[in-house]
C-alpha cells in the first residue's frame, strides 16, 4: 500500500476511533456530589448581548442579596455562593450553561436563562438533568408548562396581564378601537400581537381596526414610516402593543415625530422607564409585578438604588430585578424548609423541586406568591399608566 | 466525561460542519455569507419531519437533501455572477430564508417551533464523523484536485477544458448539504428552532472558523471551528471582557497570521499526489 494510502486509512482510522470513543462515553450521567462547605446556586445571565443592561442589573441585585444572606450568617451556618455565568442572550449558550451549572458546578438550582427563547432550549436540559430552575423574565406562554416538573417561573403570564390591562385601558380612555402592532421577529412579541391581544380585545367589545392583519415591524428596521402611517391611518383611540420596550420605544419615536400621540397599552415588556422618555407625550398602560415607585418595596427600592450607585450600574430597578431577587429568596427558603444545607446535591435539587412545586403564599417583595400546576407563578400585579415621565398604579389584578 | 463536555463537543460538531460547508464552497474560491440559510433549510425539515413521525435519521436526511437543493438552486447563479456578486446574493439567501422563517405559519413564526425530539451526543457525532469522513474523501480524490485548479486559476482550468460551472455548483451544493446537517443536528440537540438561531451572524461566525484555522485545507475549518467555539468558554472568567478578549485573539491572530493557523500550507498534495505528479 502506499504512503498516501497509509496516511488516509490512518487518518480515517483515528477520526473513526474518536467518533467511537465519543459515542460510548455519551451516555454518562451525573456523577454524585455532595455540597460541601457552600450553597451553591447557579444564575445564567445575559451580562452582554441584546438585553445585557438587564443582565448587568440582575447581577449586581443578586450580589447583594448574596452579602445580604451570608453577613446575617448564611444558610444554617453555611455561607451561599451565586455562580454566575454570562448568555450573552444566546439560547444555546444557555443550554450549555445549563449543563456546566449542573454537571460540573453542582448547583443545588439555577436562577434564569432571561428571555423566553434561551427558556426554550434550556429548560428541557435541566428536566433531563434534574435539577430546578427559576426563569426572572421568560414570559412566552406554556415554557414551563412544556417542561415540568423541574422548570419555574417566577413571571405572570403575558396573558394574564392584557386580560387586567385592557378593561383598565378601556375605562380610563372610554376607548371603542384599538389598532395592534407586534414585533415580528421577537418570541414574546408574536405571541402577544397574533395570539393573546386580539381574544382579548374583542372579549372586552373593542373594534379591532387593524382586522386580521396587525401591523408588524421589527427592532432592526430602520425607518418606520409605513408603519406608523398604517397605525394613523386606522384612527384607533389606543394601539396594543407586542414588543418589548426598546423596538416599542423606536415605534413611539417616529409616532412622536409624525405628531401622533396615540395612546398605548401591552403586557410586561413595555415597563421601563426608557419608554416614557421616548414618547413623554404618550400614555402608555402597562402592568408588572414591581416598578420602582411600588410603596410595598419601597425599602428594597432604596436599597438596590444604593448598589447600583455603588456599582455604576445606571437607572432604577426593575420589575425583573424584583424577580430574580425573589427566585432567590425561594431557594433559600425552600432549603432552610426542607433542612436541605447538608443533603446531597441529588437530595436537595428534589427538595427544592417539591418546596417549590407546592409552594402557597410565599411572601414576595410586593406580594404573595404561590406556584400554579404549569409552573408559572400565581400572584397580584400592578395594572400601570405611564405618563408625565413616571408609571403609577391604575389597579391591582390577580391571574 | 460531565454533560457539560459532552454538551460543548456537541456544539463543537455543528460548528465544524458550518465551517467545512463555508470551506467547501471557498475552495472553488467563492464565497458563501448566507450558510445559515442553509442550516436553516435543513434543520426545519428536519424538525417538521420529526415532528410529524419520521424517524429522526430519515428526518435528517431529508434536511440535508433539502438543503442539498437549495445550494443546487442558488450554486446556478454561478453561471453568471462571481466574487463580491456572488457574496452579496449568498448573503441575501440567508436573509430571505431568515424572513420566511418569520413569515411563513409552518415554521411556527417568531415563536418556533417545539416537540422536536432529540438525539442522544453519540448519534449527533456520528453525523459528524460519517461528513468529515466523506468531506475527506472527496479532497482526497482527484476531483478535488479539480475544484482546487479552479480556485487557483479559473480561466486557466476552463481552458483547459475543465468545466467550471458543473465543479462550481456541485460544491455549492455539497456546502448546502453540510450546512443542512449541521442544522438538523442543531435542531434535534437543542429541541427548539426559532428564525433568530440562523441570523447573518451564524454565516459570518462560519466564514470565521475557516479564515482563523486557515482557508487551504478542511483541516483548518475544524481548527478554526473548534478553537472559536471552546475559546469564549475557557475564558468565562474574564466575565464581560470575555468578548473583547476573544474579538482581541481573533484579531491578533488575523494580523500576524493572515493565512490562519494553518497557513497556506495545504495539506492536500501530500496525500493526493503520486510521486509521478510531484516529479513532473
Amino acid at each position: 500500500m502506499s504512503t498516501t494510502a497509509h496516511k488516509a486509512s490512518r487518518a480515517m482510522l483515528g477520526a473513526a476511533a474518536l467518533s467511537g470513543c465519543l459515542f460510548f462515553t455519551a451516555g454518562c450521567s451525573v456523577p454524585e456530589a455532595e455540597q460541601g462547605d457552600t450553597i451553591k446556586i447557579g444564575a445564567i445571565l445575559p451580562v452582554t448581548g441584546p438585553v445585557s443592561e438587564w443582565g448587568e442589573s440582575n447581577k449586581a441585585v443578586l450580589e447583594m442579596f448574596e452579602d445580604e444572606v451570608n453577613d446575617a450568617g448564611g444558610i444554617e451556618g453555611k455561607d451561599l455562593e451565586i455562580v454566575v455565568y454570562d448568555s450573552g442572550a444566546k439560547p444555546a449558550e444557555a443550554a450549555n450553561l445549563v449543563r456546566k451549572l449542573a454537571s460540573q458546578d453542582n448547583v443545588i438550582g439555577i436562577l434564569g436563562p432571561f428571555t423566553s427563547s434561551e427558556a426554550e432550549v434550556a429548560f428541557p436540559v435541566a428536566n433531563q438533568l434534574k435539577v430546578p430552575v427559576i426563569s426572572q423574565a421568560s414570559s412566552k406562554p406554556g415554557v414551563a408548562e412544556q417542561n415540568r416538573p423541574w422548570a419555574f417561573r417566577n413571571t405572570v403570564n403575558e396573558g394574564a396581564y392584557l386580560g387586567a390591562v385592557v378593561p383598565e385601558m378601556k375605562k380610563d380612555l372610554g376607548a371603542t378601537s384599538v389598532a395592534v402592532a407586534y414585533d415580528s421577529a421577537d418570541a414574546v412579541g408574536t405571541s402577544i400581537g397574533t395570539g393573546i391581544m386580539p381574544p382579548v380585545v374583542e372579549a372586552n367589545g373593542l373594534e379591532l381596526t387593524t382586522g386580521t392583519s396587525p401591523v408588524t415591524f421589527t427592532t432592526t428596521d430602520i425607518d418606520l414610516k409605513a408603519q406608523v402611517s398604517s397605525l394613523i391611518k386606522t384612527d384607533a383611540d389606543a394601539i396594543g402593543l407586542g414588543a418589548f420596550y426598546n423596538g416599542a420605544g423606536k415605534l413611539l419615536r417616529e409616532m412622536s415625530s409624525r405628531g401622533a400621540n396615540t395612546p398605548i397599552f401591552g403586557g410586561s415588556t413595555l415597563v421601563s422607564a426608557n419608554i416614557l422618555e421616548a414618547a413623554p407625550k404618550t400614555t402608555i398602560y402597562s402592568s408588572g409585578t414591581y416598578f420602582p415607585g411600588a410603596e410595598d418595596a419601597a425599602d428594597w427600592t432604596a436599597e438596590v438604588e444604593k448598589v447600583f450607585a455603588e456599582e455604576g450600574v445606571p437607572g432604577s430597578p426593575t420589575m425583573f430585578d424584583s424577580q430574580v431577587y425573589e427566585a432567590a429568596s425561594m431557594y433559600v427558603e425552600a432549603i432552610k424548609a426542607g433542612d436541605l444545607s447538608d443533603a446531597d446535591v441529588e437530595a436537595a435539587r428534589i427538595g427544592i423541586r417539591d418546596f417549590l412545586t407546592d409552594m402557597k403564599d410565599f411572601q414576595g417583595l410586593t406580594t404573595v406568591i404561590s406556584m400554579q400546576e404549569t409552573g408559572d407563578v400565581s400572584r397580584e400585579f400592578y395594572v400601570l399608566k405611564g405618563a408625565g415621565g413616571e408609571w403609577s398604579v391604575l389597579a391591582s389584578a390577580t391571574p | 466525561m460531565s454533560v457539560y463536555e459532552l454538551g460543548l463537543i456537541a456544539q463543537v460538531c455543528i460548528n465544524v460542519l458550518m465551517g467545512l460547508s463555508v470551506y467547501t464552497v471557498l475552495a472553488t474560491g467563492q464565497l458563501n455569507l448566507g450558510s445559515a440559510g442553509f442550516m436553516a433549510v435543513g434543520a426545519y425539515t428536519s424538525a417538521l419531519a420529526s415532528i410529524h413521525g419520521v424517524s429522526i435519521a430519515i428526518a435528517m436526511v431529508l434536511g440535508v437533501v433539502a438543503a442539498s437543493v437549495a445550494g443546487l438552486l442558488l450554486g446556478l447563479p454561478a453561471l453568471r455572477v462571481r466574487g463580491i456578486y456572488l457574496a452579496m446574493a449568498t448573503f441575501a439567501f440567508g436573509v430571505v430564508v431568515q424572513s420566511l422563517c418569520l413569515v411563513l405559519p409552518w415554521t411556527g413564526q417568531a415563536r418556533g417551533l417545539i416537540g422536536i425530539p432529540q438525539v442522544i451526543p453519540g448519534v449527533l457525532y456520528g453525523f459528524t464523523a460519517v461528513a468529515v469522513l466523506v468531506l475527506l474523501a472527496v479532497t482526497l480524490s482527484k476531483f478535488w484536485l479539480r475544484v482546487r485548479s479552479i480556485h487557483d486559476d479559473e480561466f486557466a482550468a476552463s481552458m483547459a477544458g475543465l468545466n467550471t460551472t458543473t465543479v462550481k455548483v456541485g460544491m455549492f451544493t455539497l456546502g448546502g448539504a453540510l450546512a443542512g446537517l449541521a442544522g438538523g443536528l442543531y435542531s434535534h440537540w437543542f429541541v427548539y428552532i426559532e428564525p433568530g438561531a440562523f441570523s447573518f451572524n451564524v454565516s459570518i461566525f462560519a466564514v470565521l472558523y475557516v479564515i482563523f484555522g486557515g482557508r487551504r485545507s478542511m483541516w483548518g475549518a475544524v481548527i478554526g471551528a473548534t478553537v472559536l467555539t471552546l475559546l469564549p468558554e475557557f475564558t468565562r472568567g474574564l466575565d464581560e471582557w470575555r468578548p473583547a478578549f476573544v474579538g482581541a485573539v481573533l484579531l491578533v491572530i488575523l494580523v500576524v497570521r493572515p493565512s490562519g493557523i494553518l497557513g497556506e500550507r495545504s495539506v492536500l498534495p501530500k496525500f493526493t499526489r503520486t510521486k509521478k505528479e510531484v516529479a513532473a
